[in-house]
């Protein structure tokens, strides 16, 4: 049985991520769970909370076991089909995401994957992964060539941190995700390539 | 760089100058949401047209509904259909998106319209400058991809040679990119600078990284000069259990200015070199990894200038361009008689001659 939060992840996220791009692969949906979890600890929660932990690999991509398991059983139940390239959701997958909607459970998680996949409206999604190739604790791990856990303490300490100045800078209490998760990509962005 | 604390200075400026947060700040997130409105509309339209230096695109969304535009788009406007109103290459548009998400498309667009237009969100695309007005409050965009004509009207490949085509046609040829724009020693672009491999192996990588679609792509980085293994770059797709292995190699001369020593002079026999490389590390990678198909692809930047003497600052037009339609032969051919071997990409490099 795969975890019932990554399971409902891959779904949205595929759905979203499809409507706007014709389709997902393995990568991008790891890239924009991560990018959901982030929005969740801008809004102050524990990173324990989001249901399951990220990895980095060793070319710089954060990676979730148990994302990869959902999207082998949404392939094994029909819910995603090959779309040329791509992954896409088949109709069964739309509609057993549309009960799992109705959920009161997944309501939140589900504001802060839109925001996720929003950012695909100003970035691509090589974009994406380079502005978090430039956050220091993926960086570390791709530099030394090695795959560790994501979001240990000290690092959603410092996201913490980061996440409330960006609040500041702001100065509005964005309801829409996409605000500051496109801002902080712009960021990482910017001081990354500066230092090139 | 790797960002651990940030600077507060930089983040203030970039947010005051991020449309989403501008029209989050100014309408709430109404304003958001219709921002987002208008962006979808350019990634849909994307997908059916491209965009060019001339392009002239105007999209707005009013933040309240208007008697006076309700009015004027019965006379000036008709639904927009995708892949049906603007198709191919766009010379000029002005979609309005309609509060519920609908686009419409304005043959003119009347002055006072205008003047209601701007009370709201308006992006506009001209000679490749994005810009977005908000409440008549005008900021640019700036490029995420450099040298893209449009951040927004994008196209993603998922055929790595129309991916390298494209590079070659829209960024090589003109030396559009910045990366490519440093590999230069002078802005005539006769000569490389001094040791331009790796520039031009990253120029190319971050056009692939930006526009194609791929599970992993590396870069074989600077100080990697093991030329027995030629992986300048390496895209992989794992779904489809396939990656592309694309060797880069250069042509022409490089010169240090200071010194107007020509440093290296490289001709045809180089691509062929680089031709030979790509066939037995192919070769090699068949019998490591049998069950991967791995596809050779040799890149060429070619920047031959014909009778190019180390005092020369400037070139005649036909010397300059001598070389843009001598293609090269290659003895083998490598790719016909390999199936894991692509017809070498030659990108010729203009020079700026008077």
């Amino acid at each position: 049985m795969s975890n019932p939060s990554a399971y409902f992840d891959t779904l949205s996220l595929g759905e979203r991520i499809s409507d706007l791009i014709e389709g997902f692969t393995h990568p991008e949906l790891h890239l924009f769970a991560y990018a959901g979890c982030l929005l969740s600890l801008y809004e102050g929660q524990p990173a324990a909370e989001w249901g399951y932990e990220f990895v980095s690999t060793e070319n710089g991509l954060p990676f979730s076991q148990d994302i990869d398991a959902a999207i082998d059983t949404g392939i094994s139940l029909g819910l995603f089909h090959m779309h040329g390239p791509f992954i896409a959701l088949t109709s069964d997958g739309r509609a057993e995401l549309k009960s799992l909607r109705d959920m009161e459970s997944y309501k939140v998680r589900d504001r802060y994957l839109a925001g996720a996949v929003d950012a695909l409206l100003v970035f691509n999604p090589g974009n994406v992964r380079e502005a978090f190739n430039y956050d220091s604790s993926i960086s570390y791990l791709k530099k030394g060539n090695h795959t560790d856990w994501l979001l240990t303490k000290p690092v959603v300490e410092r996201l913490y941190d980061n996440f409330q100045q960006l609040r500041t800078a702001l100065a509005y209490d964005a309801r829409d995700l996409s605000v500051p998760l496109v801002s902080w990509l712009k960021y990482l962005i910017q001081m990354g390539r500066t230092s090139l | 760089m790797t960002v651990t604390q940030v600077d507060l200075d930089t983040l203030q400026t970039l947010v005051i100058h991020e449309p989403l947060a501008v029209a989050g700040k100014q309408f709430g997130d109404v304003g958001s949401e219709r921002m987002k409105s208008i962006l979808r509309f350019l990634k849909q339209c994307a997908r059916h047209a491209t965009v060019h230096d001339k392009s002239d695109v105007t999209v707005f969304a009013l933040m309240q509904s208007d008697a006076l535009v309700d009015d004027r788009r019965l006379q000036h406007a008709t639904a927009f259909q995708f892949g049906v109103t603007a198709r191919g290459s766009i010379q000029s548009l002005i979609v309005e998106i309609r509060a519920d998400g609908s686009p419409f498309v304005w043959q003119s667009i009347p002055a006072d319209i205008i003047a209601i237009a701007q009370t709201g969100i308006v992006y506009r695309l001209q000679q490749s400058v994005e810009t977005f007005s908000i409440s008549g409050s005008s900021m640019p965009v700036p490029k995420v991809i450099p040298g893209a004509v449009s951040q927004f009207i994008l196209n993603y490949f998922t055929d790595l040679k129309d991916a390298l085509n494209a590079y070659r046609d829209s960024m090589a040829r003109t030396s559009k990119c910045h990366l490519l724009c440093q590999a230069w020693a002078e802005e005539n672009r006769l000569w490389f600078a001094t040791k331009p491999e790796y520039r031009l192996r990253r120029a190319l990588h971050n056009y692939l990284y930006s526009y194609l679609r791929h599970d992993d792509i590396d870069l074989r980085e600077e100080q990697n000069v093991d030329d027995s293994h030629p992986v300048d770059i390496k895209i992989v797709w794992r779904m489809q259990n396939r990656s592309a292995i694309i060797e880069v190699k250069w042509l022409g001369k490089s010169i240090d200015l200071k010194t107007r020593k020509i440093t290296q002079t490289y001709a045809d026999a180089r691509a062929r070199k680089g031709a030979k490389q790509l066939a037995e590390y192919l070769e090699w990678h068949r019998q490591q990894a049998a069950k991967e198909d791995a596809r050779g692809y040799l890149v060429i930047f070619d920047c031959r200038r014909k009778g190019l003497k180390a005092t020369d600052t400037s070139l005649a037009k036909a010397n300059g361009f001598y070389y843009d339609k001598c293609e090269i032969s290659f003895a083998p051919e490598y790719h016909k008689q390999r199936d894991d071997v692509e017809e070498p990409i030659r990108m010729f490099l203009e020079p700026v001659c008077v």
